[in-house]
């Protein structure tokens, strides 16, 4: 009788544990946010790089704005759903007296 | 707070145009202050879009004992953007009222402005820039012309958000001061958004302050 219930015990713990051990799967996130990068000429100086980060960081989902005086890069990480096309970005740099070189998105 | 402060320090410093960047983005507002030899100077502005900024000037000469107040336009004429560089220039004009604290009462206020063109180009390490400006005025004393150019370079070349340094050498032309031709070697310290310039002199042997914000 005990090697009976032993049994069973054991066949339920076989069958079960998968069922456990897809629940153990490790959920893959999805992304929460997009990469852009904009190559900016004109962008000499520490006024133009705190200009454009003030710019950018108004946009409606931009969450960081990183500007490389280097690279002559702006970077900006945005919320996935967020509505920054090429034109809108160009303009921004435009307006603010500067020129894009090129824009990427990753 | 922060603002409250970058306001408290350019009163007390009570200057006139560092001949850098008069435009801001649109929308921004800055505060300008120059202080030298001859006056000492206050613009409070906004920039209204990518080439022109309005405000009002405040300026105090020291030779005629007269204070300007003024709305000023700062125009940008044209500016070159390239990969490693970028050139300006810049048309800056105002009009307001002269008050001659030494003309009797009745007499002391008269229509006064000024106008002139500042041009600069700058890259990472060089910096080079001509200005000048005429003052048109009823008051033969307060109508002058004077002419300066700088040049300037950076010990080391710093990257966005650090502290910015430049060693910058300004060459005056002010035919109505006893030495016609003056020179200032100065230091340009650039840090987020502030700009403050202190220099001497050396044949007047008067001090140089400038500060600029853009808030």
């Amino acid at each position: 009788m005990f090697k009976q219930i032993l049994t069973i015990a054991l066949l339920s713990t076989a069958i079960i544990t998968p069922v456990f051990a897809a629940d153990k799967t490790p959920v893959v996130k999805p992304v929460l946010t997009k990469t852009i990068h904009i190559g900016v000429n004109g962008m000499v100086c520490d006024f133009c790089a705190q200009s454009l980060k003030k710019v950018f960081g108004k946009q409606k989902g931009v969450e960081t704005v990183a500007i490389s005086l280097e690279k002559k890069l702006i970077t900006l990480t945005v919320a996935p759903d967020t509505k920054l096309d090429d034109a809108t970005i160009t303009k921004l740099v435009t307006d603010s007296g500067y020129a894009v070189e090129k824009i990427s998105r990753l | 707070m922060k603002h409250s402060l970058s306001l408290c320090i350019a009163l007390i410093l009570l200057a006139g145009t560092a001949q850098a960047r008069p435009l801001s983005y649109p929308g921004g507002p800055m505060l300008m202050s120059d202080n030298d030899v001859m006056q000492n100077n206050v613009f409070a502005g906004y920039t209204v879009d990518p080439k022109n900024a309005f405000g009002y000037r405040l300026m105090y000469d020291r030779d005629t004992a007269s204070t300007f107040h003024g709305a000023q336009w700062n125009h940008l004429l044209n500016r070159w953007n390239n990969p490693d560089s970028q050139a300006n220039l810049y048309l800056q004009s105002a009009v307001g009222v002269i008050d001659r604290q030494s003309e009797a009462p009745g007499q002391e206020y008269q229509p006064g402005a000024m106008t002139g063109i500042l041009a600069d180009w700058e890259d990472r390490r060089f910096f080079v820039s001509y200005e000048n400006k005429v003052r048109i005025a009823e008051d033969e004393q307060w109508r002058n012309f004077t002419q300066s150019g700088r040049l300037g370079i950076a010990p080391y070349v710093a990257e966005a958000g650090s502290l910015h340094t430049w060693l910058m050498v300004q060459f005056d032309h002010r035919p109505q001061l006893n030495d016609t031709f003056t020179t200032t070697p100065l230091v340009r310290l650039f840090y987020d958004s502030y700009l403050v310039e202190a220099g001497y002199n050396i044949d007047e042997q008067t001090p140089l302050v400038n500060l600029m914000i853009h808030f």
